[in-house]
């Protein structure tokens, strides 16, 4: 066993691949002792399964300083566009119940996570019952009731309001039982239930009552949340900075531990990671959309680590079933249109072959991703194992002879007199371009032609999660760039022109990577949001 | 003069008419859409955009926005901030200072560097200190922000650890300490711009001060006895500097130009990093809005320095 593939399997526990029981007999097996393995691993940096820390009195913790370099630019979690919003606005505001990194609902102004067994759950699955913790109070002192709830989704499903989160509300209606039962009840079975009140923080019903609806913009409390949270807001500046001291009165025991936070925004990924890993201006920012490599050499100083949380986003190409180059009623890409050969199963499944995951994985995003076939990669229990991708260009070769696609005399594959011609199109970003080379190359080897197409990086939070229900993307608007075959979905590109489950098209999973300068005293717990394992707002809760 | 000033005034009326219809035209015409974020969502339903575009009028035609715009401008109504969701007036006035303060103190920065700079080498024409100075000032003006910005934030962000290169808006401490730390951040972005702007104006001020200090008045001026320092100060710097007054006035874009490159590098809070964005967001009433205020700047700049001109050389005469 060599130090490279000693330390291979270091890197398997810490991502969760190898249990650490595993490697510990696996290191037995060599003649290590057990101790001796455990220490390997404490010194790459996988720590032991820790006692959870108990704080015993909130504060204490001097200020927070985090580094969003795309900054919030509203403090309304109903108006949230991306996820710097929902985390400028998780600080103040406070959902019934989130994700915790293994994808478990917690509670958080909900007394306990409604199950069939404890009566919550309908057996008929058309309700919900939700209670309510006890003696939680508004930052002004009011105290939270079923009435703000119903009041939330009254706010959020008026289409007047135009909330961003008026899908998770407009279909259900919600049912005040007592001060601190709520029903919420749906028009047929619905087996995801948790998706009203959770995730999303919670208005109160006395600040926000009057700006229901057309006049929801001019309510003054957009911009200085009045919440349930951990933090009183100080100040905002829409796209800079966030303040916030300590709630006194905060409804979790001790919590929370930092005096004050403060989210500042602007500038970019890189400088972002600087000024936490080499200057330590700040203590943790988000979002490093960096190659590894450079996270290595700004790591190297020692100020500070990079934490790779691994989401349930990936990188991935999505094939085009519709035929861009056609118009139908002034749209591009109709539904009504077919793809001239990217709904030939044989081209779908040689393109599958030619995408080099392997090295996608080992070039651009190193520690920050890791290849895989599948589309769902965490948490781990929903993973599957039984899919496999294969990089074989004489593979996809052989498919394409037998399907028919033969070379033509411009030595491009064509079929009927169609061409195999694509354009592949990305966001401007460095990873990304790079990984639209390497899938390329071995597309035009088989004689393919393909062109690159760059689009700018059109959005306020790239990492909205690339994953996308098969039938929620509507139809493409005539801005929708030009492209017919493959694409890395982003978030720059208003719609996406894709109508079908794209075929298991994936390389590499990346995780969301972000930096946090090492403090003495205090490792952070995570708090996620709904439908994604990466982690938002960081409340800090335990003792290294 | 009034009757000059007031023609003056009345002049800037259509070309800021004009500005704003080339800038509403090309915003309008230009991709993207303010929601197109909320499509790539699931979660969020198709409806939502189209009632968020219907309830901020886009999907009027381009005219009439505009007109809309002209009408909501005209009563002091800036805007509303798609991606905020407040007002851009409030948007812009939270940002103008930061940007006036940067801006200023690098102009002043830049004067002080360019003023003795340019009036020394001049009187002593390629001299050593001429040579150096000028070499300096071709370096200092070929280079641009963006790229000194980052080098200095290298060097002494990085390497030597002096300076924060965060740029902070909420500083806790108060009074000495306050500015020291205010010195502190602004140091950098203040010296990016001022050393840019200075170096342009090292050579204008040489060149201005050698056309004048050959001319027969000076001449006359040193016969009669009167010390160098004299000479130089009362009657070449005096007559020398009215060309370069117009020209500072007319370098403002620039300085607006280097002030969003170099805002967005320090992450300062300012009119820029609000512009750079709001483009990246498509919030098109704040991009409006934000390149309007620098239009305007620009316009009031050179109406600045079209009256300064008069006052500084009462042979122009206004009519």
């Amino acid at each position: 066993m060599d130090e490279q593939s000693l330390r291979d399997v270091i890197e398997g526990v810490r991502r969760g691949k190898l249990s650490r029981r595993a490697f510990t007999v696996g290191m037995i097996g060599p003649g290590l002792t057990a101790p001796l393995a455990a220490q390997m691993l404490a010194a790459s940096g996988v720590a032991a399964d820790q006692p959870e820390y108990k704080p015993t009195k909130p504060g204490g913790g001097g200020a927070l300083r985090v580094l969003w370099w795309q900054g919030p630019t509203l403090l309304n979690p109903h108006f949230a566009v991306g996820v710097k919003d929902q985390d400028g606005s998780r600080v103040f505001y406070e959902p019934l119940a989130s994700w915790d990194p293994d994808g478990n609902l917690a509670p958080v102004l909900a007394a306990a996570i409604p199950s069939i067994e404890n009566g919550g759950l309908a057996k008929d699955g058309l309700s919900v019952t939700w209670k309510l913790k006890q003696g939680v109070k508004w930052h002004d002192g009011q105290p939270f009731t079923a009435d703000d709830c119903v009041f939330n989704w009254q706010y959020a499903a008026d289409p007047a309001t135009a909330a961003t989160s008026t899908g998770s509300y407009k279909d259900v209606s919600v049912v005040k039982i007592d001060d601190h039962t709520i029903r919420v009840e749906f028009e047929r079975p619905t087996p995801f239930w948790a998706e009203a009140f959770v995730g999303g923080g919670l208005i109160p019903k006395h600040i926000f009552e009057t700006y229901k609806g057309a006049g929801s913009r001019d309510a003054p409390a957009n911009l200085a949340p009045v919440g349930t949270g951990p933090y009183l807001f100080v100040a905002f500046s829409p796209g800079d900075l966030v303040q916030g001291k300590l709630n006194p009165n905060y409804h979790m025991e001790n919590r929370p531990y930092f005096e004050t936070f403060e989210m500042k925004g602007g500038g970019d990924a890189v400088s972002a990671a600087r000024a936490v890993l080499q200057t330590g201006e700040y203590d943790f920012a988000w979002n490093m959309q960096v190659e590894d490599v450079v996270l290595k050499r700004l790591e190297a100083g020692g100020n500070g680590r990079v934490e790779i949380t691994q989401s349930g986003g990936i990188e991935h190409i999505m094939l085009n079933d519709t035929d861009p180059w056609t118009e139908v009623d002034g749209e591009r890409s109709s539904l009504k249109t077919r793809h001239p050969f990217l709904t030939d199963p044989a081209v779908r499944q040689a393109l599958n072959l030619l995408v080099d995951r392997k090295s996608v994985h080992e070039y651009i995003y190193g520690r920050t991703g890791f290849d895989t076939a599948n589309f769902i990669n965490n948490p781990k229990r929903f993973t599957s194992t039984n899919t496999s991708y294969e990089f074989s260009v004489d593979k996809a070769a052989r498919l394409l002879d037998e399907a028919g696609w033969k070379p033509g005399s411009d030595g491009v594959r064509e079929k009927n007199s169609v061409k195999l011609k694509l354009v592949y199109q990305t966001s401007i970003n460095a990873p990304r371009q790079k990984n639209q080379e390497i899938a390329r190359q071995p597309v035009r080897r088989l004689a393919f032609r393909s062109r690159s197409r760059p689009s700018p990086p059109r959005c306020t939070s790239p990492r909205t999660s690339p994953i996308r229900t098969p039938t929620a993307i509507s139809a493409p608007t005539s801005r929708c760039p030009r492209y017919s075959a493959a694409r890395i979905p982003d978030c720059s590109c208003g719609s996406s022109c894709r109508t079908k489950p794209p075929p298991r098209r994936t390389n590499g999973s990346a995780a969301t990577s972000r930096v946090g300068r090492v403090r003495n005293t205090t490792s952070c717990s995570t708090t996620p949001r709904a439908n994604s394992t990466r982690s938002g707002v960081r409340r800090c809760s335990s003792h290294e | 003069m009034s009757r000059y000033l007031l023609r003056r005034l009345l002049i800037t009326i259509p070309s800021v008419l004009g500005i704003s219809v080339v800038l509403f035209t090309v915003l309008a015409l230009a991709p993207g859409d303010p929601f197109g974020e909320l499509a790539t969502n699931p979660a969020i339903p198709p409806e939502v955009q189209a009632t968020l575009r219907l309830k901020f009028g886009l999907d009027d035609p381009v005219p009439v926005r505009y007109l809309h715009w002209l009408s909501a401008m005209l009563h002091g109504d800036w805007g509303f901030s798609f991606a905020s969701r407040i007002d851009v007036d409030r948007l812009i006035l939270q940002r103008l200072p930061v940007t006036l303060g940067v801006i200023g103190a690098s102009q002043l920065f830049a004067l002080l560097v360019a003023l003795p700079v340019g009036i020394y080498a001049a009187t002593r024409p390629y001299s050593l200190f001429d040579q150096v100075a000028s070499t300096f000032a071709l370096i200092g003006f070929s280079l641009p922000t963006f790229f000194t910005g980052i080098v200095f934030i290298l060097v002494f962000s990085i390497y030597l650890n002096w300076l924060p290169f965060v740029f902070r808006s909420d500083l806790a401490s108060t009074g000495f300490a306050w500015w020291w730390e205010e010195f502190r951040q602004s140091i950098m972005p203040v010296a990016v711009l001022g050393l840019f702007q200075g170096a342009t104006w090292t050579r204008f001020v040489r060149s201005a001060v050698l056309d004048v200090v050959r001319l027969d008045y000076v001449t006359t001026a040193r016969a009669k006895g009167l010390t160098e320092s004299g000479v130089v100060l009362k009657h070449v710097v005096r007559n020398a500097l009215i060309p370069v007054v117009t020209l500072i006035a007319l370098q403002m874009p620039i300085v607006f130009g280097g002030a969003i490159i170099t805002e967005q590098i320090f992450r300062i809070p300012g009119i820029g990093s609000l512009l750079i964005s709001a483009i990246l967001a498509n919030d098109t009433p704040v991009i409006m809005a934000v390149t309007f205020v620098f239009a305007c700047l620009v316009i009031l700049f050179n109406l600045i320095a079209d009256l300064l001109y008069g006052w500084l050389d009462p042979r122009i005469s206004y009519r």
